[in-house]
């Protein structure tokens, strides 16, 4: 295209950085392991 | 060709904003390649910005002048376009700020220039340039070819470089500005500081941030409750502004408040960068969000892939047993 000065060279999925740890379980489960870890660390 | 790098300094009532520390870092690297880096610094009586910046770079082309003291593109644009052809960097970086999106686009295409706005990383491979943005929210990444060009503007998103200690020592060069008249179509007038509201929730120890995954405003309560049982205030993402579910002082992000709280809960936040600017800093935080492909889970330490009227009342019922 005339007057184009960028062009995308490939476009990709960003390659997989930090990921936050999934609690794992129903919501009972996950909501309990929430907060065994935020009283573990002081947080509650 | 020079290989020299121009990082245009951004400040603002004489302090230097932390993007042109980061745009310094980024333009180091990019000038190993051959060139020199020089911070191009337009304000009025800058001596004290000079000595901070002196450390960041091989040069500081000074433009002092009174009409520069507060940014107004337009005068930005007139001496930058007049020194960009007469010294004829190979980049030139700005902020993906306020001040750069204002400037950046309107001096490229003076400068019949190829321009890269909002990008994260920068790459110089056999003589072109290559840009890093990230697209869709964030979701997809894309490499970006300027053409061949005597010069090149990028423009950098805040937060995407960290910053490095200089270890330079610029010589300073006095540029004499071209300003001759004042404008009087555009004028800064005052800065305006925002309102306070009722609460600080920059100073807040926890925060539980809201999003638009909160669907509407009469689920507020439930979450108003959720935050009052863990101990934290509301805060909330852009959206929740815009739809008019809680008030500007309570947003966090690039155009609201960045909180460095000890916990921070997002809540139906997807994780657009612009929010993430503003609570990343927060030392533990967690996220909940049905898309198991939000972008907050990839800043959050801990995630919860669910549904928010599920998780909460349960989570809610948890913290006050624990409590």
């Amino acid at each position: 295209m005339e007057g184009m000065k960028t062009e995308i060279v490939k476009m990709y999925y960003p390659p997989a950085g930090k990921m936050a740890e999934i609690l794992e379980g129903g919501v009972e489960e996950v909501s309990g392991k929430l907060c065994e870890i935020l009283k573990g660390k002081g947080l509650l | 060709m020079t290989k020299d790098i121009f990082v245009i300094a951004e400040h603002r009532r004489g302090e230097i904003r932390d993007i042109t520390f980061e745009l310094l870092t980024k333009g180091y690297e990019l000038s190993k390649d051959g060139g020199r880096l020089h911070t191009v610094l337009l304000g009025f009586q800058n001596e004290k910005m000079i000595d901070e910046l002196k450390p960041f770079s091989d040069g500081i082309l000074n433009i002092d002048d009174e009409k520069l003291k507060d940014f107004n593109a337009e005068y930005y644009q007139m001496v930058l376009s007049n020194l960009l052809q007469e010294k004829k960097p190979f980049i030139t970086l700005l902020g993906q700020t306020a001040f750069g999106i204002d400037l950046a686009p309107s001096l490229a295409t003076e400068l019949n220039m190829p321009y890269a706005a909002d990008c994260i990383d920068i790459e110089i491979d056999k003589e072109r340039v290559y840009t890093e943005k990230q697209i869709y929210g964030g979701k997809i990444s894309s490499r970006v070819s300027l053409v061949e060009n005597w010069g090149y503007m990028v423009s950098v998103r805040p937060g995407s470089i960290a910053p490095k200690e200089g270890e330079l020592k610029a010589e300073v060069t006095a540029i004499t500005s071209p300003l001759k008249e004042e404008i009087d179509y555009r004028r800064f007038v005052q800065y305006i500081e925002a309102a306070k509201g009722e609460v600080d929730i920059t100073q807040a120890e926890v925060v539980v941030g809201i999003g638009r995954g909160l669907k509407e405003d009469k689920n507020l309560p439930l979450m108003e409750e959720f935050a009052k049982s863990i101990g934290g205030v509301l805060a909330c993402s852009r959206p929740v502004v815009d739809a008019g579910w809680l008030s500007k002082d309570r947003q966090v992000g690039s155009s609201g408040k960045t909180v460095k709280p000890k916990l921070y809960i997002a809540v139906g936040i997807s994780g657009a960068f612009q929010h993430v600017m503003g609570m990343k800093s927060a030392d533990t935080i967690v996220a909940i969000n049905k898309d198991p492909n939000a972008p907050i889970f990839t800043v959050a330490d801990y995630g919860i892939v669910g549904d928010l009227f599920q998780v909460i009342p349960k989570l809610n019922e948890k913290v006050l047993k624990v409590k």
